[in-house]
């Protein structure tokens, strides 16, 4: 799958969760409340149904779900 | 620690989230509902928790989901507690099946344990009354998500005791939580309070004065609230809202606590929020 298609499908997803109709690619969406921590458990069903991939222990920083680059990425590495 | 082994009855939302507390406090479960399909969409329930609730910070433990299999034992078979060091109740808020459950937990159980009704609304000693221990029914309402939260509401009946309620502080701060102990009237403060505020956000959205959304919005950046009203309703589930609102309405007999029929015509569409995947949002 290609990045921009990824890139795509992650910013529906955070964009219909957040009720917005966009967002900068590089934004946190956990500073300032945008989303809920809690939603970071409902993020991570997404990914790992929508592109068929396993999150794993080691795999669980922040860091690699608080953006739209970011999740995308992390999704791309995996796919690989 | 004293509480080692905990019987948590209902695996609905709240009995879910608790059975995660307890296991990040590495604490073994016996967890009782009256189906193997409910528990079955409990345990999958759990383990996705229990996988990525780390990633929310707040010192939540990494742990291999197969804990979950080693410390949980889900049954339908409500004797299964006999040996727990506490009971916690999280069945429906239908005073009838937590009538026939403790009913049932008086006979189960041995005399010294404690039964902690997690209630948002039903009355503590109307509770202890059913049962053959009035004095050790405590009500401890977890907010939720139960293991993000560490304060909880306590609730004294009529007939709690002091020991009881030494014991249930011992548990809580077993959970790192501490309780705000009050007393027992319908709704206690904060489903009496809470409720009101969901039902007259739903009666603004059914006269058209704003979206959903909107109602959120106001009360999340004038307000400072971290959730709306309405998402927080949705959270809950709009079934158990309305049923809270209607043992308020019918112990105060007071319209202010009137369900609002927007909220009951989308519980009868099955609109009832994140459990469903629709409520006053998509999810």
């Amino acid at each position: 799958m290609e990045m921009n298609e990824i890139i795509e499908i992650v910013e529906e997803y955070i964009l219909q969760n957040i009720g917005e109709d966009s967002i900068e690619h590089d934004y946190d969406i956990f500073e300032d409340g945008l989303m809920s921590s809690l939603f970071t458990i409902t993020l991570m069903t997404f990914i790992e149904k929508q592109f068929n991939i396993k999150v794993t222990m080691e795999d669980l920083d922040i860091e690699n779900f608080n953006t739209i680059n970011h999740i995308s990425e992390f999704i791309k590495k995996k796919l690989k | 620690m004293q509480f080692k082994k905990i019987g948590v009855i209902g695996a609905g939302t709240m009995g879910i989230g608790l059975t995660v507390d307890l296991l990040f406090h590495n604490k073994c479960v016996v967890l009782v509902d009256i189906s193997e399909e409910i528990l079955e969409k409990a345990k999958a329930e759990i383990i996705k928790i229990v996988r990525f609730a780390p990633l929310m910070g707040k010192g939540i433990p990494t742990m291999d989901f197969k804990i979950v299999d080693e410390m949980v034992k889900f049954t339908t078979d409500i004797e299964e507690v006999a040996s727990c060091d506490i009971i916690i109740e999280n069945a429906t808020e239908d005073w009838s099946i937590k009538e026939g459950i403790y009913r049932n937990l008086s006979e189960i159980c041995p005399k010294g344990i404690n039964f902690v009704v997690d209630t948002s609304c039903i009355s503590i000693t109307k509770v202890g009354g059913c049962t053959d221990r009035p004095d050790r029914v405590i009500g401890i309402h977890f907010m939720n998500p139960v293991f993000a939260k560490k304060t909880v509401e306590a609730i004294r009946g009529y007939h709690t005791s002091e020991r009881c309620i030494q014991e249930a502080n011992i548990f809580l701060e077993e959970l790192g939580k501490k309780a705000i102990l009050v007393n027992d009237y319908t709704g206690f403060v904060s489903n009496r309070i809470s409720h009101l505020f969901m039902n007259e956000a739903a009666f603004v959205v059914q006269d058209g004065v704003a979206t959903p959304a909107q109602v959120d919005t106001v009360f999340k950046e004038c307000f400072g609230h971290t959730m709306g009203p309405l998402e927080t309703a949705d959270l809950i589930g709009l079934d158990t809202v309305m049923k809270s609102l209607e043992v308020l309405y019918e112990n105060y007999q007071d319209p202010k606590f009137r369900c609002c029929p927007l909220l009951r015509k989308m519980v009868d569409a099955n609109l009832l929020g994140k459990k469903t995947g629709k409520g006053f949002y998509q999810y």
